[in-house]
């Protein structure tokens, strides 16, 4: 079969490769109808994320039909029509027993080397990083899930594959975001990174009781559809004093809730960015967390600060004393992408949101490569690529 | 003995262990008929060092002949060899604790572990556990430079879906003692498992390189065999991407990263 495989920094093609097979009774093999580049899959592009391995097949936000499934598994049989769950859970453990399905304990093989990067290990993803795991991905034709009879969900008859898609990730990662937060009906909500996450934070901030959202990019075009598509309220980072700006709009309280939805790579300026492009060149530090740092400078007290955006190791120079004396509470990590799949079609189906959206473009997988390129680029106002077998 | 904290169980075990005999250092060397050695070597020394004739080359021959009996005699030379190699000095005990938390009630975990033969499907050096009796149990091991371990094990303590404490007897290839303790978490729904092994390892230059393969990496290993029974005992599998497709020829691997055990 045809899959995108990783070769190193800036360096991704297509491939020949096997066919996936069933390995463990639990298995199922998805022939992919969909797949989309995700913003964590361009921190993979620019090399940033350790444990990639030469020859990787990428991808985590894909779905499919069924067509073949182990002998464990009785849910779901040949032609049902998937979306399948970026975080892959047995469904058995205490965390998956607790709705927490990011965190499985068993469904990492390389748990040990988690647990020696992080202290414990988080469950495994598809196609990012061996630290994850290492299972292959789903920008292909085909693939091999683990514990189908817990991670694939059928899609409603009504929604088409581009409206179920985003459900894999983005859409359940935009509303986690807001969800985890917990904030009052009225609550002001600043969300730093206009990508897929943070337009469908935007979104999701409203649906759950948000007054306003304000968004913060250095992207005219996406600054423009969290304007026009999402009915935010929006600040350029070059041209706006972001930190008076937002203490202004928000009558000198700041935001209830910043949502951090750029991760490891964020652009800053100044010479901090230079700071932390040195450090993480040096790979002294792995992330260049400038929004991190100034969504907690520019949270209200008592507030919360949410980070869906991607972070993979160590990060420098977070202002704790303004956190700690804004009492601020933080939350963050992958999402659990399990306990949101059937709320969120429920959201789709009745007209709430339609989250073909953030589609810019649809092209055929053999050209993925070069998306990559455009994503990383920001160029031709890309914002979401699906990909088509 | 541990370095980490105690719950009441554990230090339950430790007493289990204290409270038993000493575990049986004998160094094999009883094995061995001493007088035939010492007198067949006499005998060979002498024939070699006045080498004046056939009658002492003679002697040096029955000498020689001698010796390699009073080794072989009792058992085969090369059991008694090995015995004598693992026993012969002392280290240090390597003492090794880990924990994991399983999602079964401590009922269904005590009893598969209860049942010994069992225990090979997640003890990746475990060749075969044999139940010889309701204590005893004949243990077979094989180290990755392919040298095959065997030893009976006794069950010095055993309090159902609690504590399991064991101890390898007399005649045993690697001394070896321990506990597992099973404490109920989350209301009954899961499992506290601690379990705690002390090796005697053997010295000498081969022990030496026995000792390399348990020091270093045992606590992992122990802890990996134990992340494998959780995974069984909740999923019924263990994930794998051995055999998922790359980019990679087969030459480069598959890309799995090893575990770090040998």
């Amino acid at each position: 079969m045809k899959a995108l495989c990783w070769f190193g920094k800036e360096n991704i093609s297509l491939e020949t490769v096997d066919d996936p097979k069933i390995i463990n009774p639990r298995d199922a093999i998805v022939r992919v109808s969909l797949s989309s580049i995700c913003g964590s899959d361009i921190h993979l592009y620019d090399g940033v994320i350790p444990t990639m391995e030469k020859g990787d097949i990428l991808g985590h936000e894909f779905m499919g039909e069924i067509v073949e499934v182990g002998d464990e598994v009785d849910n779901l049989e040949r032609g049902d029509r998937v979306v399948v769950p970026f975080p892959i859970a047995c469904g058995n453990c205490h965390y998956c027993h607790i709705d927490s399905h990011a965190l499985c304990d068993n469904s990492n093989p390389n748990a040990w080397m988690a647990e020696q990067a992080f202290g414990y290990s988080p469950a495994g993803i598809f196609g990012y990083s061996h630290l994850y795991g290492g299972y292959a991905g789903g920008q292909a034709e085909y693939v091999r899930v683990p514990y189908a009879d817990v991670g694939p969900q059928k899609v409603p008859e009504e929604l088409t594959d581009e409206q179920a898609l985003f459900v894999t990730d983005v859409f359940p990662t935009g509303y986690q975001a807001c969800d985890v937060a917990d904030f009052e009906p009225g609550s002001t909500v600043a969300v730093w990174g206009c990508g897929p996450v943070g337009l469908f934070a935007i979104q999701c901030a409203y649906m759950l009781g948000a007054e306003r959202v304000i968004a913060i990019d250095h992207i005219d075009s996406r600054l423009s559809t969290a304007r026009s598509e999402c009915g935010a309220e929006v600040l350029h980072l070059d041209d706006d004093p972001i930190l008076e700006s937002l203490s202004e709009m928000t009558g000198g309280r700041g935001p209830d809730v910043c949502i951090e939805a750029v991760g490891m790579e964020a652009h800053g300026g100044g010479m901090v960015d230079w700071y932390d492009r040195a450090k993480q060149t040096l790979r002294m530090e792995t992330g260049r967390p400038h929004a991190l740092r100034q969504a907690i400078m520019a949270c209200g007290k008592g507030g919360t600060v949410v980070v869906p955006g991607v972070f993979g190791g160590v990060i420098d120079k977070l202002p704790m004393g303004a956190a700690f004396g804004k009492g601020l509470t933080f939350k963050m990590g992958q999402t659990h992408v399990h306990r949101y799949v059937d709320p969120l079609f429920e959201h789709i189906q009745n007209d709430e949101i339609d989250p073909t959206f953030v589609i810019t473009h649809r092209i055929p997988l053999v050209e993925g490569a070069a998306a990559y390129e455009m994503l990383q680029k920001k160029e031709d106002n890309s914002i979401k690529v699906v990909l088509t077998p | 003995m541990p370095r980490h904290s105690q719950t009441d169980m554990t230090r339950e075990g430790q007493r289990a262990l204290r409270s038993s005999s000493h575990t049986d250092m004998e160094p094999g060397l009883e094995m061995i008929n001493w007088g035939s050695v010492l007198g067949g070597s006499a005998l060979f020394a002498y024939g070699m060092i006045r080498r004046r004739g056939f009658t002492d080359m003679l002697f040096a021959g029955i000498g020689a002949a001698l010796a390699y009996r009073g080794l072989s005699q009792t058992e085969l030379v090369d059991r008694s060899l090995k015995r004598l190699a693992l026993h012969t000095g002392s280290t240090e005990a390597i003492d090794v604790a880990t924990s994991m938390t399983v999602e079964c009630p401590p009922e269904e975990v005590y009893a598969f572990w209860r049942n010994l033969e069992n225990l090979p499907q997640f003890m990746r050096h475990i060749v075969s556990v044999e139940a010889v009796d309701d204590r005893n149990s004949h243990w077979v091991a094989r180290l990755p430079t392919g040298l095959s371990l065997s030893w009976r094990a006794e069950i010095i303590e055993d309090r159902e879906n609690e504590l399991l404490a064991w101890k390898s007897v007399h005649g045993s290839d690697i001394y070896n003692e321990g506990f597992v303790t099973f404490e109920p978490v989350f209301d009954g729904a899961g499992t506290e498992l601690h379990a705690h092994i002390i090796y005697h390892p053997p010295a000498g230059q081969f022990g030496a390189r026995i000792a390399s393969f348990f020091e270093p990496v045992q606590a992992q290993v122990i802890r990996e065999d134990l992340r494998c029974f959780k995974r069984l005992m909740e999923t019924g599998e263990l994930p794998t991407i051995e055999g998922q497709p790359s980019a990679r020829s087969r030459d480069q691997g598959n890309g799995r990263y090893e575990r770090l055990s040998p």
